[in-house]
């Protein structure tokens, strides 16, 4: 379409725009022009005054690559502009307020390089510091009755398919339990945290881990690869250091939040998306916890008089058991091999013992 | 009745007790093609600013950022020349935002504190969702204008948002927290705990086999209810379209499966005789990639066949004797798009999905025609006004459900 021709009653400054009056679909020719902080429009046909109206009261259109500017009268009328260029050039020639920072942002690549570079260090900062800190003061909120009953729900699934009742003998589960208590009177001398040490036999292999709530499980596998009761104090004082630390609920605070600031980022455009970074962000907040339980694990041996050498023993053993397990069974999962990082542990344990 | 999407006039245009109180001059068919002109390094442009700004107030500005993304599709959204223009305002929609923020992580919680909280919370949800829904249908629909003139959610009635949704939604939820009741933690599984089982596993089997029914009636709602000026729409589809697009996209995952099962039946036998007799643990680390394929594929493929097929019946089968749509969306063309937006979001680590929105939404809405056997530019609108509360907006957001428009 053309530019409509304008009336000499409309100054030359004006615009030839299509008004929608919010309530007929047909449009009308119109001529805006702006007079200090009036926005005039004038019928575009005759020239007649239809509207004075403040320029602020007006919802301007936003500038945009190929998106139609569309200008939202208070009253509920619309006005459409046929060329966006024409009306872009009008807008800077002659509106009274400038183009918000974000519209010129949005527009120009190097603005949009340093605000992804800033988004970048927001989110790196937060994911290293932010969001543990967050957790960890979140976790305080939520009550220790709730971390047990998930603890007890695991437990419980556990049972069903991986774990079956224990086969070591009653004296040697007595033994364990009580060395064990001996041990943690040294730790906390001002008082035991709650516990529960569990005995199971299991079907992947020797395994220990810490259910949130103050649950551990200890396999008969374990007990009988390493044929150490120290050995055996050593993973137990890496265990209680997941359970004092509350590391469970915290992974479960964590792994929301991130999930939340995903779907926020990502939109809904499928689980698969989300879910990858989501595992990636989780193993190595994991990471971080297998570090923090194993300083914890040190000062309970250190309490007890208990070499740390012994953790270099243990995962020496779970690796010489993986090994020979590799060649019967490729897809058995160890708990050596969710964690990479065996070297650096075993070389904190060594500093340790020095 | 049933003519399969894809094929031609599959809308009476004749019948409809239309709500207009003299009919209007009827013409000839005009087509009217949507186009939509959007482009992904623009958007990737806007989602970056959005997403600085969401950060650095907390997450305050995502109702602003809301608006820019729709005002941006909207107004690059074009149907015989003319744009589509949102009108929501981020001050009413933060409103919403906080109070929605607030009842859900009130609901997500509930349920760890005390199971009996979380069923409260459930009873709670289920009052309050329907409400929610219609309220963000009415938001939307009077908040989007086309040609100068909103769009109406026109329904007057509170039963049937109530009919649509609780059922499937109770019939989803009720399991899990009939379960977490009946769990006392005690290892002997007592009677309560059975029963709650028993009632858990039915509800889930009533589920599955009336999901298509429940997903129908809901479309039918959103889609009898459209109104523009003194036009309204209808929905011309039985619940038997929708079972039949189900059925097709099960035949898809069924497929998917049987294909992978077939590479799989051939691939260990050659691995195991045919290589070096002491690659039996290699033979089956070969299958990694292969399961990876078939995760990636069946989390893909079946999605965007469903979401291709039922654009096409949703949108073709809705308009009235004056107007109808008709959508021809190529469910093949649409999946492999799929295939290659995922392939690419990985390969440059989430960077590409403002481009992967804009080519999904492209090819969504360039495959859709507006019919019109009137003037679309004489149409009028009986003076209305009328605001609709933003809390519901923003809740379908936060709950997965937006008008696909």
């Amino acid at each position: 379409m053309s530019v409509l021709p304008l009336q000499s009653s409309t100054p030359a400054h004006a615009i030839a725009l299509r008004y929608f009056d919010g309530h007929s679909s047909k449009a009308a020719p119109v001529a805006l022009c702006i007079s200090e902080l009036f926005a005039q429009l004038n019928n575009g046909l005759d020239g007649v005054l239809m509207q004075k109206i403040p320029v602020k009261s007006i919802r301007w259109p936003e500038r945009t690559k190929h998106g139609a500017r569309i200008i939202d009268l208070p009253d509920g009328g619309q006005l459409h502009a046929q060329d966006p260029a024409a009306y872009d050039a009008w807008a800077a020639a002659y509106l009274p307020q400038a183009e918000s920072w974000v519209v010129r942002a949005q527009q120009s690549w190097r603005g949009v390089l340093v605000a992804m570079a800033v988004v970048v260090c927001i989110l790196a900062a937060a994911y290293q510091w932010g969001l543990p800190a967050a957790a960890r003061g979140i976790a305080r909120w939520i009550p220790l009755s709730v971390d047990e009953a998930l603890g007890r729900n695991a437990l419980a699934q556990i049972d069903g398919t991986w774990m079956q009742p224990s086969q070591l003998p009653p004296e040697t589960q007595t033994r364990l339990r009580q060395r064990f208590g001996a041990a943690m009177q040294a730790a906390y001398p001002q008082g035991v945290p709650t516990y529960r040490l569990e005995f199971r036999k299991s079907k992947i292999g020797p395994n220990a881990f810490a259910l949130p709530g103050g649950t551990m499980v200890l396999t008969d596998e374990l007990v009988k690869l390493v044929n150490d009761d120290e050995v055996v104090l050593g993973v137990l004082g890496h265990e209680i250091g997941h359970v004092t630390l509350r590391h469970g609920m915290r992974q479960l605070v964590q792994l929301g939040v991130l999930q939340g600031v995903l779907s926020i980022a990502f939109g809904d455009y499928g689980s698969l998306i989300t879910t990858a970074p989501l595992l990636l962000g989780g193993a190595a907040y994991s990471r971080d916890a297998e570090r923090e339980a194993d300083a914890h694990a040190i000062r309970f041996m250190q309490a007890n008089r208990i070499s740390p050498l012994v953790m270099v023993k243990f995962f020496q053993a779970m690796r010489a058991e993986q090994q020979t397990k590799d060649k019967s069974t490729p897809l058995g999962i160890s708990i050596i091999s969710s964690h990479p990082a065996d070297e650096e542990r075993m070389e904190k344990f060594r500093q340790a013992a020095r | 009745m049933n003519t399969p999407p894809g094929t031609t006039a599959a809308v009476p245009l004749q019948q409809g007790n239309s709500p207009l109180s003299a009919p209007l001059p009827l013409g000839a068919i005009e087509s009217y093609p949507l186009s939509f002109s959007a482009t992904g390094s623009e958007y990737f442009r806007i989602w970056i600013v959005n997403l600085l700004l969401i950060l650095v107030t907390c997450g305050i500005y995502l109702p602003w950022a809301k608006v820019r993304r729709i005002k941006y599709f909207y107004s690059n959204t074009r149907i015989d020349h003319h744009a589509l223009d949102f009108h929501g305002e981020p001050k009413k929609m933060l409103r919403g935002t906080a109070i929605v923020g607030v009842f859900f992580l009130v609901y997500s919680k509930a349920a760890q504190v005390a199971p009996i909280a979380g069923l409260v919370a459930l009873v709670a949800l289920l009052a309050i969702w329907p409400m929610l829904f219609r309220a963000s249908m009415k938001f939307r629909l009077a908040n989007t204008s086309w040609r100068g003139m909103r769009f109406r959610f026109a329904e007057a009635g509170w039963t049937e948002p109530y009919m649509c949704l609780v059922p499937p939604a109770a019939l989803f939820l009720l399991p899990g927290a009939l379960l977490s009741l009946g769990d006392d933690g005690a290892k002997p599984h007592n009677a309560l705990e059975g029963a709650a089982l028993a009632g858990g596993g039915l509800a889930f089997v009533a589920l599955a086999c009336f999901l298509p029914y429940f997903f129908w009636r809901l479309k039918r709602y959103q889609h009898n209810h459209y109104a523009w000026g003194a036009l309204k729409s209808e929905y011309r589809s039985g619940a038997w379209d929708t079972y039949k697009v189900f059925g097709t996209t099960a035949l898809v995952v069924l497929g998917l499966g049987g294909l992978f099962g077939v590479a799989a039946a051939v691939l260990v036998p050659t691995l195991l005789l045919g290589g070096t007799p002491r690659l039996g643990g290699g033979a089956l680390l070969a299958l990694v990639p292969l399961m990876l394929a078939f995760l990636v594929a069946i989390n893909i493929a079946p999605r965007a066949f469903f979401t291709a097929r039922m654009q096409n019946l949703l949108w073709s089968r809705t308009g009235n004797r004056y107007f109808r749509f008709k959508s021809e969306l190529s469910a093949r063309r649409f999946m492999g798009l799929q295939f290659k937006n995922y392939f690419l979001i990985i390969l440059t680590m989430g960077l590409y999905w403002p481009f992967a929105v804009v080519a999904t939404k492209r090819m969504q809405i360039e495959a859709v025609d507006l019919k019109a056997r009137i003037d679309l530019s004489t149409l009028t609108d009986a003076a209305r006004k009328g605001e609709h509360d933003a809390a519901g907006d923003m809740a379908a957001d936060i709950f997965g459900l937006d008008v696909g428009m």
